[in-house]
Formats: structure tokens, sequence, C-alpha cells
């Protein structure tokens, strides 16, 4: 079976067609798992059930059933619960915990025929961008195994740049979906804010996590998404009845101003030539101004701890995860605490804590959360002259492990990205050719943003940048 | 100026344990990231607040799910349990 040139698309016509049958094609990915994983290092575990459930998925086809994903082999990012499987948010604080209750976006795939092929890995919490803050070590680039994955859903990247799975679930809280993706070389999707149930989601920053798929192609995360899209009682924040717009047309800003700085020349050179293709395939591209993005990626790095510091307060050592003895029940929680998170955890939880005190509230977290609404007007401004909004996804290849020890340098790789998880915008990374860089060809992704449930223009903007590379 | 007695109140604050020797790098990283973010004090603009699009959605308290469904999942999680009861340190002192 040529895993590598299949797509969600062209395997679920196969199965249609009885070209291969749903447990053909689990086992196939199950070899290449086998035969890779231990290099490209994107699984955390792999599931005994996998079988069982392309299994059930033949039964379905037998009956005349179909759905686009029943019998599709997917990988699942670590923090999504899976009732009875264990979901450690790369943690040690949870390396033995059980899911007790399936995620929503879990039930819906399930309900759809998907196939579950494990657990894989990603940046402790979701906090990082490279994997390199696993507990369990570090995924690598499936393109050069020198460098990360990027992160934090490094490991479902990976998984799908390495045919180890054929499409993944990730979350996007400031460009853990699109960021990883650029740097595999594979679509990255983060829907609009409220679109995707979070519920079964380990929160880290609740205002701005959204689940994503990662695919190999645009039409593949469209079939993710209108699976596990939808209203959901147990997520107050999912979108009661969004009415999605229609394609947009074709009218893109770009932001030059804001790109002037920072950004790989190379890459800059990809980004410009897929803008002259995409004109002449029709689109015009205008120069946007967006006056306060700037200051997008410090708003981000306010909100995200303060309410990472919020969420993670749950993890106490008493009710699940790790219980370390202390001398009395306060040193339990703190013993517990310190031995279960890694570095940037605490990190970003003290952080959150400061930011979050009396004293410097004010200053930091009211601030930032009334510059979030003076960015996001400066994009429903900008969208008012324009349907997308165009830049690099990073601001260059995917770095060497090891690379980023200050964290601040690592924090910048999401300077493009955490602007759409501030205004809940969606937005998607097409890849957009290749770079060389250390002797290899490295991936690099494009970036499209659209206003709130304009996802169609983003599909058919993302399918035509597809076409022209 | 960010301090290892700062960091020190803070895991207080936030209840993980932070060993001393940690206490100097964790000042420095979090005095620069303090030094990024601070930028957005330069930023003006109309600092309107108002509602936002997403809501508190309330339900009526109702569909009781069958007492004990839950509770073997929960109680085998619990890092030490008594007959289905979570069992902690007494924090009070005769």
């Amino acid at each position: 079976m040529d895993t590598e040139n299949l797509t969600i698309k062209s395997a679920s016509e196969a199965l249609r067609n009885k070209d291969f049958s749903a447990v053909e094609l689990t086992e196939s990915y199950l070899k290449n798992i086998e035969a890779n994983d231990k290099d490209v290092r994107a699984y955390l575990e792999v599931f005994d059930d996998a079988i069982t459930s392309a299994k059930e998925a033949d039964v379905s086809f037998s009956k005349g059933e179909y759905s686009p994903l029943l019998g599709i082999p997917l990988a699942i990012k670590d923090n999504i619960l899976i009732k009875g499987h264990i979901a450690s948010a790369a943690s040690k604080m949870l390396e033995n915990y059980k899911a007790t209750y399936d995620a929503t976006v879990i039930s819906r795939l399930r309900k759809e025929g998907a196939v579950f092929l494990g657990r894989v890995n990603m940046d402790e919490f979701a906090m990082g961008g490279s994997t390199e803050n696993s507990a369990f070590g570090v995924t690598k680039n499936p393109h050069d195994l020198s460098r990360v994955s990027g992160g934090s859903s490094g490991g479902s990247a990976a998984a799908v740049a390495a045919s180890l799975a054929l499409g993944a679930l990730g979350s996007d809280t400031g460009g853990s979906v699109r960021q990883p993706a650029s740097y595999c070389g594979v679509v990255g999707f983060k829907p609009t804010y409220g679109t995707v149930s979070r519920n079964g989601l380990i929160a880290l920053g609740s205002s701005l996590d959204q689940i994503g798929p990662l695919t190999k192609t645009v039409e593949d995360s469209e079939i993710i998404f209108d699976a596990i899209k939808g209203a959901d009682k147990m997520d107050s924040t999912s979108l009661r009845d969004p009415v999605y717009s229609p394609n947009g047309g074709k009218v893109v800003g770009v932001p030059r101003g804001f790109l002037r700085n920072g950004v790989d020349n190379e890459v800059m050179e990809n980004f410009e030539r897929t803008l002259r293709s995409l004109e002449s395939s029709g689109y015009t591209i205008k120069e946007i101004e967006l006056p306060n993005i700037k200051a997008s990626l410090a708003v981000y790095y306010i909100i995200m701890p303060a309410e990472a510091s919020t969420n993670l307060s749950r993890f106490d050592g008493m009710r699940y995860g790790l219980h370390v003895n202390g001398a009395s029940l306060i040193d339990d929680y703190k013993e517990s605490r310190g031995a279960g998170f890694g570095e940037e955890v605490r990190r970003r939880i003290l952080l959150g804590t400061y930011v979050l005190s009396s004293g410097y509230y004010d200053a930091y977290y009211g601030k930032a959360t009334a510059v979030r609404k003076i960015i996001t007007n400066d994009f429903l401004e900008a969208f008012k002259r324009v349907d997308l909004i165009a830049t690099p996804t990073t601001p260059s290849t995917a770095f060497v492990i090891g690379e980023k020890a200050d964290p601040l340098s690592m924090y910048l790789e999401d300077i493009f990205t955490v602007s759409s998880n501030l205004t809940g915008m969606p937005s998607i990374s097409i890849p957009m050719g290749t770079v060389p860089n250390g002797g290899r060809d490295l991936p690099i992704g494009f970036q499209f943003i659209a206003p709130h449930l304009h996802e169609k223009s983003l599909f058919e903007g993302g399918k035509d940048v597809e076409a022209s590379i | 100026m960010i301090t290892p007695e700062e960091i020190e109140k803070l895991s207080e604050l936030a209840r993980i344990k932070v060993p001393e020797s940690e206490r100097e790098k964790l000042a420095n990283d979090v005095e620069s990231i303090l030094g990024y973010v601070g930028v957005i004090s330069s930023i003006v603009g109309e600092e309107v607040v108002e509602a936002g699009e997403h809501r508190n959605i309330m339900r009526e308290d109702g569909e009781p799910h069958k007492a004990g469904m839950y509770t073997d999942r929960l109680v085998d999680q619990l890092s030490k349990q008594d007959d289905n009861s979570l069992v902690v340190k007494k924090i009070i002192e005769q």
C-alpha cells in the first residue's frame, strides 16, 4: 500500500471500492509505526484496540454503511481524552491518568467510524513549540531528524508527515496546530473559537484553546472539521447555532509592515512567490495595516499563563494524577505539583500567578484584556477591505533540537499565529514548498486568516495555495 | 526587578515546591518575559469593555445520572481511598 501518497479522501474511496479493507489499511499504518517511529518518536502509545475498531469498520462497510472517516486511522494528541486510555498531556503529573470519558471530538469521530491508532507526543500541557518540553522525550522532524517537529502538537504533525497516521487531532492555543504543521510540511487548521467543543480537552488557556486537524491536504482537514464541529452542551463556549459564511472572495491582505523584520529571507521569498502565483490565478493582493499586531505576542504571554495557572490549579495530587507524600496536606500539594510539573509549566504557572496577583493585575492582565480587544478590532477593520489575510506561518523553518534554550526565543516562533487565538478567528497553514537549511530542504507554511465563521474561504483559499505549489 | 524571594512567594501562592537552586534562574526568566510583555503599556486605543459574543450558558438542574454510575472509575484515580472516600491528611490540630 502506498501510504506516502494516500490521503483521507483517497483512502476512503479505496475502502468504498474494496481496493483494500479497513483492517489492511490500519495494519499498514501500524507497520509504518513499527518501522519508523523509533526514529521519529511521534507516538507515546499505540493502542492495541486499533485493529478491533478497523474490524468494526469493515463490518459497517459490508452492511453498506459509509462515512468519509469510516475505517480511517488517526493519531490523537495526548491531551484529548479517550475513555479507558491514558491521557497524560505529556506530563509526569498525568503519566498514569486514565480518561474516565470520551472527549466530545472523540465521541463524534467514533460515531463516524474512525480508527484511533494511538496517542501522540506534545509539549507538556501544550506549553511549547517543539515537544522538547514533553516529559517523555522529543519528537523529531521527519524531514531532518536533528530538528524539532514543532509544537505543541508536534507528535500529530510528525505522525502525518511520516505517514504514521492518515490524519491527526491537535490543539491550538497560540499556534500549536499551525506551527508544527508548517515545520513538518502538512496542513494544520485552527477553527473559529467555539465551533469545536473543548469538552474532554485538557485545558491550557480556555479562552484561546481550540481543537483542530492536521492532515496531508486541505480537503482532508475539511473532512475532519465537518465531523468534529458543532454545538455541545458540555462546552458552554461552543457556539449554539453558528452560521458559516459562504466563500467570501479573493482579496488577500498582506501586513507587509509587520513582516518586514524577523522573517528569514528564503521564507519571505517563498511567501512572495506563493502570493504572485495566487495573483495569477485570480486573487488580488492588497497591503494592509494591523497597527497593534506587534503587541499580540505580549498580550498572549499574559493571558495564556494567567488562564493556565488557573486551569492547572486542579492538579493537587489528590483526586487524580501524581501524588507525592509531604509532611502536611499543604506540603502534599506543593510536593506533588513540584514533582509533577516540568520546568516550562512551573515557569508559566508562576508567571500567571504574578500577572493575576493584586497590585499587578491591572497593569498586566487587565491591560492585556483591553489590548486583546483593540487587536481584534484592527482585524475586523482590515476585513472590511479584504477577504483573507496572509502571512508566513512561522518566521523560519524547524530549528535544531536544543537550539532555543532561552524561553523568550521559543515564544517568538508564535509571532504570526497567536493573533488568531486572541481574536478567535480561523486560520490554516498550508505547505508552500521548501527552503534549503543545513543541507536539507525543509518545509514551510503559508498562513491564511479569515473572519469568524469564514472557514469556507480558508478551505477554498488553501486549495488554491496547494494548486499553486 | 524580580528577586528569588519573589519567586519563593509566587511558588507559595501557586503551591509548587521550587528548589532554592532554581529560584535565581526562574527570577531571571520571569524578569525577561515581563520585560517583553511590558510593551503593552504603550498601546493606546479605544478600550471599550463590552459583553462578548460568547456567554455563559446556564441550564436547569435535571437529568441526574444513576447513583454510583461513575464512582468506580473516579475512585480508581484517587491518590488514597477508603470506602469510596478520598483520604487526606488531618489539618486541624487538637
